[in-house]
């Protein structure tokens, strides 16, 4: 970007103009006095860490709460939203990770939801489809608009709710980590489709964790922090490091840690697995000490290997030995007596329960070792939380709701839960997905300790390539459910591995 | 203190209405207050105790069981006919828990292992389990038992009926089983997130499974009461009861969706239920009319937390996140819709 550039936008009535804002939550100041301009038709990333207060601003600038203080204009006019809807009207719209639709609707109707196209008081079906037919070719999304939803994947889900957006004159979409749950490819459209909006005037905010995708889509970046506003710069000015840098307030940097120690005898062998339709003939061994990656696409079969080996859902063939043993995966119950403990995706539907303290949450699978003759052994309940709660550096107090925590801290429960077993394998699903970089760092010291100190064999999925080449010491890859290729992490780098996540064709490396 | 008003916040408020109910029947008949008179009504609120606090695990774990009362009239039934077929007390009573227990625990493998709605199994069972205690006891039903069988009906500590202290340490099992044991730490989970918990290792089914068959011995129990204070039993005991004992269970800060309640919470709404019973009967109101009170309060005790929590809400901040759930979209939809009509 040129100076010229700069100078004419800075005369330029910005799209929306955020002055002042601030807004509290009782005693926590969510935001604090925040101001900056978004031009119009830029694509403009806004970064911070959980808890920066990005969920806040887009919630008062799409009508969802109402700031305590400060001012919005809207292309030179001050607006203030009543509600999402009102939002929508003026242009302005929001989606977010979790697209939020109808699933027992078509696509056209979620498209047209609230506003559908009548004629004499009923809805006007053909003229509906038609339109929602435009949109959907508009943005080059190859949909049928009679499907039902339910069947979508999150990516096609997440078309719909552009599509939605785009129903009305859209002046500024906000698109809320649209990427987390998207493949590669699929995220690779979506930034088209967002540039594409861009060309035709739409101011699009693009709210990310990753920062590739930052670097590559962003015109503008404003970095939040603790509620506040840092910085706000043309991206061509901000260097990654110090993006990272003024996020977390210190540099983070994310590089491998050579191993030391020769691995262990294996612990967990997995031989011939197979869920028809599922995933097929996957092979391999996690030794003692060893941190082995999977990387694949997002519905690659990737998480159901693990799920299968800890026991849930439809059970598998092939055989699965732990510590030596063959057994038969059948509930989570028994993996976990076996020493197996496998923290899910879904962090907080099924890796804690929100609605318990952080003790409840900690103790749970470990109430056969703290009771004795089936009665709790309530001292040494509260000493096993608060001996994980140190060593985790859990913030918040052994009593409190799991609910009133981050998402990084949650993610700390989780593992406290697990680790508190002693286990002798861990199976970690997206381990910081959703995480801000500053808790990362902390996991992935964690993971690193636990294989390498502790002698934990560590089974890592994650769809972050960056964290699976700095942390794994091998690396698989499952494509279409098949384990594609075993890569030592020496003949590893995001090239081959991503080569061989995309790739179709079967057989091993 | 406030912390305490916070955390028994519920069970004060029992308290102060289970005070005020108490005056206002007082005022109704100046012997309610008498002590014989106060424990001899208690005793006619044991059977549905001994079933709200079997019930309590159960909802908790988030589920419903709607057949209990059906148990009780198995068991008192079958006991009836044990006693009449000779065995003493101490063999049959047993046999007629574990039987119940079995009744009950079916109901648990139909819902945990199988899978399938409780408050639709619960209705089949309930037909069923009443249908076998019908056959079991005729048309006649079963009379003349044996002095043995009935003389905890007529039994007392002091002023105290026996089946009062029995129903007491009843509720003191089903407490320390909830607050102080594995299964009580595992009913809270399952109450609060079944998948989350089945993921944490914990033995969902057998969890349930088991809070059920307590429910069928709890029930074979209050069966065994009843016919040691009716000395008769009949295929239609205690049917219609199950109003009173899901509403005690509830009104008791039980959570009908599960993981969260407290066993003294059960124990005060009945003693709420019954000073109010009590109460309507010294101001002779009908029976019917008792239902249609008991059922409000089924209801309000459900929707007071729930219109509380609406209220503070909108007092309050609103969440912080910004998640837009499916009803809110529904009911702008059809703002805007009638908008533009």
């Amino acid at each position: 970007m040129t100076n010229s550039d700069s100078s004419l936008r800075a005369a330029a009535i910005p799209r929306l103009r955020v002055s002042g804002v601030s807004k509290s939550f009782e005693a926590v100041h969510a935001l604090r006095s925040v101001s900056f301009d978004l031009a119009p038709g830029e694509i403009h990333a806004l970064v911070g860490e959980n808890g920066a207060g990005k969920s806040t601003l887009v919630g008062m600038i799409t009508g969802l709460l109402e700031p305590d203080a400060g001012s919005l204009e809207l292309d030179g006019l001050p607006v203030r939203f009543r509600n999402p809807l009102d939002a929508r009207a003026a242009g302005v719209a929001a989606v977010y990770q979790d697209p939020n639709l109808f699933p027992h609707l078509s696509i056209a109707e979620n498209i047209f939801t609230g506003q559908y196209p009548k004629r004499s008081g009923f809805v006007n079906s053909a003229s509906m489809r038609e339109k929602a037919r435009q949109l959907l070719k508009r943005l080059d999304f190859e949909l049928d608009v009679d499907s039902l939803v339910a069947g979508l994947t999150v990516a096609e889900s997440q078309y719909v709710e552009i599509a939605r957006a785009l129903s009305s004159d859209l002046r500024l979409l906000i698109l809320d980590e649209p990427t987390s749950a998207l493949t590669p490819g699929e995220a690779s459209k979506l930034y088209e489709v967002v540039r594409r909006l861009k060309a035709d005037g739409t101011t699009v905010v693009w709210i990310s964790h990753r920062m590739e995708e930052v670097r590559i889509l962003a015109d503008t970046i404003t970095v939040l922090r603790d509620g506040q506003h840092v910085q706000t710069s043309p991206s061509s000015e901000l260097d990654d490091a110090t993006m990272i840098k003024l996020m977390v307030g210190r540099s983070v940097t994310l590089e491998a840690v050579a191993r030391q120690d020769a691995l262990g005898p294996a612990r967990l062998s997995v031989k011939g697995l197979s869920i028809p339709g599922i995933f097929d003939d996957i092979t391999f061994d996690v030794h003692e000490g060893e941190i082995v990656g999977v990387a694949g696409l997002v519905g690659s079969g990737r998480s159901e290997i693990a799920q299968a080996v800890f026991g849930i859902g439809t059970h598998p063939t092939g055989s699965v030995t732990v510590d030596g043993k063959v057994v038969t995966p059948r509930s989570p119950s028994q993996m976990a007596a076996l020493g197996v403990a496998y923290l899910p995706e879904d962090r907080d539907a099924d890796g804690v329960i929100s609605s318990m303290t952080i003790e409840a949450n900690v103790a749970l699978p470990s109430l056969k070792r703290l009771s004795r003759f089936g009665f709790m052994r309530q001292t040494r309940e509260r000493e096993l939380a608060t001996t994980q709660r140190t060593a985790l550096s859990i913030k918040g107090l052994v009593g409190d709701l799991v609910s009133s925590l981050s998402g990084g801290n949650r993610q700390k429960v989780a593992l406290a839960r697990w680790l508190a077993t002693n286990p002798k394998v861990l199976l970690l699903d997206e381990p910081t997905h959703g995480i801000d970089v500053g808790t990362k760092a902390q996991v992935h010291d964690i993971m690193r300790d636990l294989a390498r100190k502790e002698r934990l064999a560590i089974l890592m999925i994650s769809s972050d390539l960056p964290e699976v080449l700095a942390l794994s010491d091998r690396i698989l890859v499952i494509s279409r459910g098949r384990l594609v290729a075993n890569i030592d992490i020496a003949d590893a780098n995001q090239e081959n591995v991503l080569a061989a996540a995309t790739s179709t064709r079967t057989g091993a490396a | 203190m406030k912390r305490m008003l916070r955390t028994y916040g519920w069970e004060l408020l029992l308290v102060v209405l289970i005070v005020l109910a108490g005056i206002w029947s007082s005022f109704l008949s100046p012997y309610f207050l008498d002590p014989v008179n106060l424990f001899s009504s208690a005793g006619f609120f044991v059977i549905f105790a001994l079933m709200a606090f079997g019930l309590f695990p159960i909802i908790l774990q988030g589920e419903i069981d709607i057949s209990l009362a059906s148990t009780l009239a198995v068991g008192s039934v079958l006991l009836g006919k044990l006693s009449q077929l000779g065995f003493p007390l101490a063999v049959a009573l047993p046999i007629v828990l574990i039987i119940c227990g079995i009744l009950g625990a079916v109901n648990g493998l139909l819902v945990a292992v199988v899978g399938l709605p409780s408050l639709a199994v619960t209705l089949g069972t309930m037909g069923a389990y009443r249908g076998i205690a019908y056959l079991f006891a005729g048309d006649a039903g079963v009379t003349t038992i044996p002095p043995a069988y009935v003389s905890l009906g007529s039994s007392w500590i002091g002023i105290v009926p026996m089946t009062v202290v029995l129903a007491i340490a009843v509720g003191i099992v089903f407490a320390v089983l909830t607050t102080s044991t594995r299964f009580g730490r595992n009913s809270y989970a399952i109450g609060n997130s079944a998948s989350a918990s089945r993921l944490a290792g914990v033995s969902v089914a057998a969890t349930r499974v088991a809070a059920y068959a307590l429910a069928g011995v709890a029930s074979g129990l209050a069966g065994y009461v009843w016919l040691a204070q009716y000395q008769s039993a009949r295929g239609d005991n205690a049917d219609g009861s199950i109003l009173f004992v899901i509403t005690a269970v509830v009104l008791g800060g039980v959570s009908i969706k599960g993981g969260s309640g407290r066993a003294l919470g059960v124990a005060l709404a009945i003693l709420l239920l019954g000073t109010i019973q009590t109460g309507m009967k010294l101001a002779n109101i009908p029976g019917t009319s008792q239902t249609l009170v008991i059922g409000a309060l089924l209801v309000g005790s459900i929707g007071i937390p729930r219109i509380v929590q609406i209220v503070r809400g909108r007092i309050a901040a609103p969440r912080p996140a910004p998640k837009i759930d499916v009803d809110v979209r529904r009911e702008e939809a059809t703002q805007e819709s009638k908008r533009t009509a």
